[in-house]
């Protein structure tokens, strides 16, 4: 119970105390930490692919990865997130580079939010369309700070932190996605 | 004078605190016409990650990951030699006890007797009870097997607590006390913990309940999750969107084989059935990413299939409505509790099916009906 406390009140609790128990693979604070940066790191693994299925895997796959790593000495010695959401980062970018992705492919229906679009909006859906596919053409350090910023929600900080990059790096890095993603979308209805 | 980025983050920020588009631009006029389509932009970016996250998602991972912990440090005690003789000499064992059985009428001399969940031979020693249990047709000295193993999957727990091993385990027994946290189950110490998944009826003393979860080297049983347990061993069904996981259905009630309680060390899909129970608005700590609803579409294991119906009498779990209605596989729980969840239900059921919940609150019936089971590892009077 201590570790959740520890893990859930500060931002960066007393990371050695968990990072030491984390190569151990201690039970406890394995299942603290997944408990803590699952939502997160599912969230911005789904953000980037779009499918519930390989998001699943994918997220497990981070954190095994931590387990390897930490057991082999390897792991983060420090800021936790940044190394979770870094090599969900890396995981995605090679899961894209294989599975190839023709820029006009059409995503199927299932895969568009109608859960948060009222029921028969057909402009709606083809917003949605529009944007997942400009997302999709995005370099993958644009969809990078874009997940980051507001599929996951971070804050600016919290972005730069991740990215280990200053806070006015990644002011422009957001601005040029944002601009990117608006010129797709441009060319998707032209 | 502002640059253009941070005008955006300063938008974007005004935003998030919940101002229009248009408000946050009043503050840079100069840069309205250039940041205007990008912030409009942006609420859709952040529209489209709000969906919740499933709640089945995040216990299967758990579950997978902490599997995957528990045998990283199995690992590291292996000597090379073992992982390399576990590929070949482990299925040649479990040929040759098979042959050795089907072809003598003793052939009880079994070196894996005394091997625990995680150990070398461990596999060995259950199919060697599998294979004892399918060649004893006398239901009677079946149902001794029966009681047999499931007081050996007990042993085989003390003993790992004694040794201070960490090891996933599953096992069911009576509940029989609740101190805060420390709950004894089937004589096994068990700890329950802010993240452990308890089923929405509360338990007491007395009922069935399945554990699962992993041995701690201090002496309990780290839960994971606690499912209760009806007379009526229901079975969580196939599922559409669960068939490629969730496959090997640890059924936590044995009914007839022994091999339901599966110790997940055993278990390749490392999911150890985490979604038999799961009324997923129990868990404090899993507040934000609740969705019974989401279950119901998408998980079908549907939660309380059945096993919410041992409540005491008052089975006013909605979430027993949405368990049925999808039909999502479970149909063995749909006998069990409809829609009117309350002790009227309940002894209608019980009419119909003499394996039936009702456990908790037709006291002397309850009895009985446990008795019928083959979970007989309890008294029954």
């Amino acid at each position: 119970m201590g570790i959740w406390v520890l893990m859930h009140t500060a931002e960066n609790p007393d990371e050695a105390q968990v990072l030491a128990g984390l190569q151990a693979l201690d039970t406890q604070i394995v299942g603290a930490i997944y408990d803590r940066y699952f939502p997160e790191v599912y969230r911005y693994v789904r953000y980037r692919l779009d499918d519930e299925y390989t998001a699943e895997d994918v997220t497990s796959e981070v954190f095994v990865r931590l387990l390897e790593a930490a057991r082999s000495g390897r792991g983060p010695k420090s800021n936790l997130k940044s190394w979770l959401l870094s090599t969900a980062s890396h995981i995605i970018t090679d899961y894209l580079r294989r599975a190839y992705r023709h820029p006009e492919q059409s995503i199927p229906e299932e895969l568009l939010d109608a859960a948060y679009s009222p029921l028969g909006e057909i402009e709606h859906r083809e917003k949605v369309r529009a944007f997942k596919q400009a997302y999709a053409q995005l370099t993958p350090e644009q969809q990078h700070v874009l997940a980051l910023r507001f599929g996951v929600g971070y804050s600016i900080e919290e972005v730069a932190t991740i990215m280990k990059k200053s806070t006015n790096a990644v002011k422009v890095l957001q601005f040029r996605a944002l601009a990117a993603l608006q010129r797709k979308i441009k060319e998707y209805y032209d | 004078m502002t640059d253009l980025y941070t005008a955006l983050e300063k938008c974007l920020q005004a935003i998030e605190q919940g101002e229009s588009v248009e408000q946050a631009l009043s503050v840079y006029p100069e840069f309205a016409e250039e940041l205007y389509p990008l912030l409009e932009l942006s609420l859709q970016a952040r529209n489209l990650g709000m969906r919740p996250i499933p709640d089945a998602i995040r216990r299967r991972g758990r579950q997978r990951v902490l599997e995957h912990a528990a045998r990283l440090r199995q690992n590291t005690q292996d000597t090379l030699l073992w992982s390399f003789l576990s590929l070949w000499v482990r299925p040649a064992l479990l040929f040759g006890l098979a042959f050795v059985l089907l072809f003598s009428s003793i052939g009880l001399i079994n070196g894996s007797a005394s091997a625990l969940p995680g150990d070398y031979l461990y596999p060995v020693k259950r199919t060697w009870e599998n294979l004892r249990l399918s060649l004893t047709f006398n239901p009677q000295e079946r149902q001794l097997l029966i009681s047999r193993f499931e007081q050996e999957r007990l042993n085989e727990i003390e003993e790992l607590l004694a040794r201070g091993r960490v090891v996933p385990i599953t096992f069911s027994g009576l509940v029989e006390s609740m101190m805060g946290e420390q709950w004894l189950v089937a004589g096994i110490p068990v700890r329950i913990t802010d993240s452990t998944r308890l089923p929405q009826a509360p338990i007491s003393e007395g009922m069935l309940v399945a554990v699962q979860g992993i041995t701690h080297r201090e002496g309990v049983v780290e839960a994971f999750e606690v499912q209760l347990l009806s007379a009526n061993t229901s079975q969580p069904g196939e599922d559409d969107d669960n068939n490629n996981r969730d496959n090997s259905q640890n059924e936590n009630n044995d009914n007839s084989e022994n091999d339901a309680n599966e110790n997940s060390e055993q278990d390749s899909n490392g999911d150890a059935g985490n979604d038999n129970n799961g009324n997923s608005d129990n868990d404090g700590s899993n507040n934000d990413e609740n969705d019974n609803g989401d279950d119901a579409n998408g998980n079908g294991r549907n939660e309380s299939d059945g096993n919410g119906d041992v409540n005491d009498g008052s089975n006013s779990d909605g979430s027993n409505d949405s368990n049925d209605d999808s039909g999502n596989g479970n149909n063995a729980g749909d006998d069990n509790g409809m829609s009117e969840n309350d002790s009227h239900n309940n002894d209608a059921n019980d009419s119909n099916n003499d394996n039936d919940n009702g456990n908790g609150d037709d006291s002397g019936e309850s009895g009985d009906e446990d008795c019928n089971e083959e979970h007989k590892n309890e008294s029954c009077s």
